[in-house]
């Protein structure tokens, strides 16, 4: 878990990075260079207003010349013209780097999501990926996209207001220079002290996000265990907290503006106190004291906007580490033949077989070591041992959602790493012991299996399974909405539909990993049934704790701690009286004894 | 009106504080209003050499020639004025800013907690009914929305309405044309404003909507992603969630489009105020009728004005969002929680005995659809009972009743011969204990989650449930043991180890009655065995019911009700059950006999 909270406050400017991302946004360089244009005429338009009004003074009102007026307000008109189209094309035009850059990211990042393994996703919790694709790339196109317009109008501001005041007074002028670092340290200081607070917060926020989240989802827990008070008085805590660090922010940039104005009116006044004497003394006229004061007034807006740029890019840092860090990613698997049409063609009707495999989660904890098997063509073999011995893992192996670290496993006589991932995972069907449903109703969750099967080819496919009477018991029959990971239905029933949604896909090798655990004893021996039918002509893998549902198999293996310590079909394996007798013999006795227990009672 | 008063339940020793907030605002605002005056007076008066003539009609002679060329000798008096005035305008900018701060923080926590403890005891019906992300969503987005009215929104309208009040009274004084001309495009922004962000709030509607699609199709394939790979649907998923966030991205664009539009043209109404301020004001000072002074404090007061104005017509169209928002809390906060109290008092340090009676028990959770039809049932304290049928028999139904989580039924419940209703609902619910196919677990540690239930628990004790619900061996291969910590979602703990920490949960604090539901369904049945032979010990010790697909899970109970439809079809022992034609004959059959046939 810890890996996964929000990083920490990274201090160090990691150029590197925010040169990779602007790689990333390189889609967009004729539009970030017209943004980057559009922001200089804007800075332009900035710099001039306070030249037209000094330009009246002194001018016109000073002189009390009326000629010119006209002229004077048609300039005027056309800067709003010209200002209309250029907010209009920056706002535009970030946007379109805006989204543009996000969707680019979202797509590359989604692609290589899926191109990752399986451990990859036993490692990373799910809310952790989603995070990274949904708000961690909004930030970044958004610091990209304004953080051009902050940075080039900022910049341009800067340079033609000093451009200006220099060439209407340098002694004034420097007035405005002194100011300049007293309010960048401010603003600096004080961008990066509102983000370390609002980090905190957003930290608390979900924090007690998911500690709601727990609440209703552990309702029933909580009530029977009678913890509400307790429950609340940790929230509260939470809570409290939560208060304290929002304060603590909203202080801290209730003050960033009222300091930053105080500093500027520092300017203001120096403005009026010298202009007023070198207008008294008769050296600039009114027009330039007044353009000045506009200036002294107006300066702090591109220093705080790129202030804040570089304390949001410090903390968009972390969002962009993360999302490199998932783009840097290396699949363990991968796939090196492409899967063409003849590929597509090919049946996997083939033997598989297992070659000194070798397989661990974690290293020193191997759960396999020089493992051999050799599973025929349409064999159907049972895997049964204890929690932990490593039936679930052999499937993922076969299904090539792992990959052996030594030895090698061989579909027909090509080893598979060698063969298209497609391929293979095209022609398995997997049914998983806590089956995975999507939102939807019930007929697209079996189509699942076969994308274009028709209303009738799922309808039939659920009616071998034996779905089809729960199914039609269900509100709206296929239409009926599952939910949420399928969760307005019972863990049987959705054993079920995955079971048809398999059944639909028609594969060639078919994986039954405890898939019918949670369905009544009824339904089960029918599914049974289902299951044999369903067998026929294809080679089959069943993983399973109850001894009694797997004896029709060819062959079944009785694993113990990676290896295989019996083999055979069911009479065999009775008959050699061993491991396998001894536990089967268990779970008969214990039935047998219970039927003693009960007629004692 | 409502949603008004419904926010000042939660103002209680607030009010004064926010009030103080607002005085605040009107503090800074008159001296923000000095400073263009003293910029004025320094222009006209002491550069210019006009006589004084105060705003709002104050006789200014009282300051005389004397101070003016005192001023024009020592400018810096203006510059100090200046920033003065700028400090403290915005000292008591900066106090209305953390004063609100903390006046909308604070209402915030206040909504937040009642809506955490009113949601935890809400009827467990409402819980099994709503949607998680939508009542998280209530419990943060929305009260930061009323949170944000209070602190910036509502603060903001009374700036801007206390801007326009001091504002218009001194241009007024000053030149009544040129307040005309300063104020003619003002009330077509602020209209302009809002109708705009009315029009297109639909718009930010759909981005959202758009968005949180996107979200919803990421997290399902993440989730589902074993089915994904097992069914090669990988290229049909890239599709999907490309086809969501090229939608996403769309309805973004487009939102930003419009958003573009306007913001230019308010943009240019802005400029066009302060530039028909400005070519008029300079044709009027041509004239005489205005003084340059003059001029530039109008120019600095229609600054002061357009912004928060253009500002006000948006956080307008905003004051709907709060009214949901709080519409939204008051659906949760009005939904009545569960009665607690009852006229029958277990004493604290008692044990039920545990004898229950189900008396033509029915019940329904939506009437069209009978879960329960009339179940009449007897278990005697320290029974065990084991229930078997079919999924949606209505066998969690009918344990879910014994705890009060569900009201509503009809016919009679007695524990220790008492009608359910009568006991206090916790008093009642510290008596048992359930543990549920599906359990849930606390982000905290597995020791934490085993005593949770049993204030100052002991380690032995934590430890010895454990061994009885067969964890203790799986837990001590952990790293940190009993100290280690379930991930999210428990994402460290297998299912069976879920459920055998929930058993050893509900074993801590030594229920009265205990109730299984299906709670071994996925432990292996070596491990089932060895749980069941730690159940039979006990037995006696708490009337323990047992719901279960298995004929293994009814090796120890005393009797066994096979339930069909909501009605008990069978009851008896096994030996009585196996004589009789029926279903449970049936199951064991199925699952009896063709393990002899095997063999």
């Amino acid at each position: 878990m810890n890996t996964y909270q929000e990083s920490e406050y990274n201090s160090r400017f990691n150029w590197r990075l925010w040169w990779s991302l602007l790689k990333q946004a390189m889609p967009q360089r004729g539009k970030i260079i017209a943004l980057s244009i559009v922001m200089v005429f804007n800075a332009l338009v900035d710099a001039i207003i306070p030249l037209l009004t000094r330009y009246g003074i002194d001018h016109m009102i000073i002189p009390k010349r009326y000629d010119g007026i006209v002229g004077l307000g048609l300039i005027y008109l056309g800067v709003i013209l010209f200002q209309f189209v250029m907010v209009y094309l920056l706002i535009d035009l970030a946007g379109r780097v805006e989204t543009g850059m996000n969707f680019d990211l979202r797509r590359v990042c989604y692609r290589k999501l899926q191109s990752m393994s399986f451990s990859y996703y036993d490692r990373t919790p799910t809310g952790w990926i989603v995070a990274r694709l949904g708000s961690d790339i909004s930030r970044l196109g958004d610091v990209v996209a304004w953080g051009i317009v902050d940075l080039v109008w900022g910049i341009a501001v800067l340079i033609f207001t000093l451009g200006v005041v220099f060439t209407l007074s340098w002694k004034l002028a420097l007035i405005i220079v002194c100011l300049l670092p007293v309010i960048a340290f401010i603003s600096i200081k004080f961008q990066m002290k509102m983000l370390k607070s609002y980090r905190l917060v957003r930290k608390f926020n979900s924090m007690i996000t998911s500690s709601i989240g727990e609440g209703i989802h552990g309702a029933k827990t909580t009530k029977t265990l009678v913890r509400e008070e307790a429950n609340l008085t940790e929230f509260q805590e939470l809570n409290r907290n939560m208060y304290r660090h929002s304060v603590k922010a909203a202080t801290a940039s209730a003050l960033f503006m009222p300091l930053v104005l105080m500093v500027s009116s520092l300017g203001t006044g120096l403005v009026v106190w010298r202009g007023g004497s070198a207008v008294l003394a008769g050296a600039i006229g009114f027009g330039t004291l007044v353009a000045f004061i506009n200036y002294a007034m107006q300066l702090f807006e591109p220093i705080s906007n790129v202030a804040r740029l570089f304390a949001e890019m410090q903390s968009a840092q972390a969002a962009a580490e993360r999302v490199f860090s998932l783009l840097e990613l290396q699949p363990e698997i991968v796939d090196s033949i492409s899967f063409d049409e003849k590929w597509k063609a090919r049946s996997m009707h083939l033997p598989i077989s297992l070659r000194d495999v070798s397989f661990a989660y974690k290293e020193g904890k191997p759960v396999f070591d020089h493992f051999n098997l050799e599973i025929a063509a349409g064999e159907s073999i049972a895997l049964v041992g204890e929690t932990g011995t490593g039936k679930t893992t052999l499937v993922n192996l076969i299904c090539r959602f792992y990959e052996p670290v030594s030895g090698s496993i061989l579909i027909g006589d090509r080893d598979y790493t060698q063969v298209p991932l497609h391929w293979i995972h095209s022609n398995i069907g997997y049914v998983q012991q806590v089956p995975h449903l999507f939102q939807g109703s019930v007929l697209e969750n079996i189509r699942y299996g076969r994308l274009d099967a028709t209303d009738d080819e799922v309808k039939e496919a659920a009616r071998i399974v034996r779905a089809d009477e729960f199914i039609q018991n269900l509100p709206e029959n296929y239409d009926y909405k599952v939910g949420e990971a399928g969760n307005l239905l019972s863990t049987g029933q959705k054993q079920l539909i995955a079971f048809a949604r398999v059944v639909l896909a028609d594969p060639a090798l078919l994986i039954l990993d405890e898939a019918t655990a949670s369905i009544d004893t009824e339904t089960e021996q029918l599914v049974q049934e289902a299951i044999h039918r369903v067998l026929a002509g294809r080679t089959g893998i069943i993983v399973a704790h109850r001894l009694s549902t797997i004896r029709q198999v060819d062959r079944i293996l009785l694993l113990h701690k990676g290896e295989i310590i019996e083999t055979g079909s069911h009479p065999e394996l009775m008959r050699r009286k061993g491991r396998y007798h001894q536990l089967y013999m268990n779970q008969f006795m214990q039935e047998a004894a219970e039927t003693e227990l009960l007629k004692e009672a | 009106m409502s949603s008004f008063r419904f926010i000042l339940t939660y103002m209680k020793r607030l009010k004064l504080k926010y009030l103080l907030a607002i005085l605040c605002i009107i503090i800074a605002a008159c001296f923000s209003f000095t400073t263009p005056l003293i910029i004025r007076f320094t222009v006209d008066n002491v550069l210019g050499k006009k006589p004084i003539d105060l705003p709002l009609g104050i006789d200014g002679s009282f300051l005389g020639d004397g101070f003016v060329s005192f001023v024009r000798a020592n400018l810096w008096l203006a510059a100090l004025a200046i920033v003065l005035i700028s400090v403290i305008a915005h000292s008591f900018t900066f106090l209305r800013g953390k004063i609100s701060a903390q006046v909308s923080e604070e209402l915030a926590r206040r909504l937040r907690t009642a809506l955490y403890d009113h949601i935890q005891r809400l009827p467990y019906a409402w819980h099994s009914k709503v949607q998680t992300g939508d009542i998280i969503q209530r419990c943060t987005s929305d009260v930061d929305t009323i949170r944000r009215f209070v602190g910036l929104q509502l603060v903001q309208l009374g700036r801007g309405i206390f801007m326009s009040l001091l504002i218009i009274p001194i241009m007024l004084s000053m030149n009544v044309r040129m307040t005309l001309i300063s104020t003619v495009v003002v009330p077509i922004i602020f209209v302009y404003a809002y109708v705009f962000f009315r029009q297109v709030r639909k718009r930010f509607q759909a981005a959202d909507e758009a968005e949180g699609y996107m979200t919803t199709v990421l997290e399902e394939s993440l989730n589902g992603i074993r089915v994904v790979r097992a069914f090669a649907r990988e290229d049909f998923e890239v599709n999907r969630f490309e086809s969501a966030a090229d939608d996403y991205r769309a309805k973004c664009r487009k939102l930003i489009t419009i958003l573009a539009y306007y913001w230019a043209s308010s943009d240019a109404l802005c400029l066009l105020q302060i530039a028909s301020v400005f070519i008029f004001g300079i044709g009027w000072t041509i004239r005489g009728n205005l003084s340059l002074g003059t001029l530039l404090a109008f120019s600095t007061y229609i600054g002061m004005l357009l912004w928060p104005i253009r500002e006000m017509g948006r956080i307008l169209t905003d004051l709907g969002r709060a009214s949901v928002s709080i519409g939204r809390l008051r659906e949760i906060l009005d939904t009545p929680t569960e009665e607690m109290q009852g006229s029958h008092c277990i004493l604290p340090g008692t044990r039920l005995k545990g004898r229950i009676e189900f008396r033509k028990l029915s019940f329904a959770y939506d009437p069209a659809n009978p879960i329960l039809k009339g179940v009449d049932l007897n278990i005697a304290a320290g029974e065990t009972i084991a229930i078997l049928g079919a999924t949606g028999s209505g066998k969690s139904t009918l344990v879910n009743l014994i705890p009060r989580l569900f009201d509503n039924y009809s016919g009679k419940i007695l524990i220790d011969g008492i009608e359910l209703e009568a006991y206090n609902r916790q008093e009642l619910r510290r008596q048992i204990g359930i543990v549920l196919q599906e359990p849930f677990l606390y982000s905290r540690s597995i020791a934490d989650n085993i005593g949770i239930a049993v204030p100052g628990i002991e380690r032995e004790r934590i430890e010895e449930v454990a061994r009885e619900s067969a964890l203790y061996e799986s837990v001590s291969e952990f790293e940190q043991g009993f100290d280690t910590v379930i991930g999210e979602r428990g994402i460290t703990l297998s299912g069976g180890q879920r459920q055998r920490t929930a058993i050893s949960r509900a074993l801590a604090h030594d229920p009265a009655i205990l109730i299984l539901d299906d709670a071994l369904s996925a432990v292996d049945s070596e491990t089932e065995q060895e749980i069941q032979r730690n159940l039979l010990r006990r037995k006696g010790r708490a009337t323990t019911i047992i719901i279960t697909h298995r004929l293994t899970g009814v090796s120890v109970a005393d009797r066994i009700v096979v339930l069909e439809h909501g009605r008990i079809a069978q009851m008896g022992s096994h030996s009585e059950l196996i004589e009789q034609p029926g279903v449970y004959r049936r199951i064991w059959n199925i699952q009896h006999q063709l393990e002899l046939e095997a063999i």
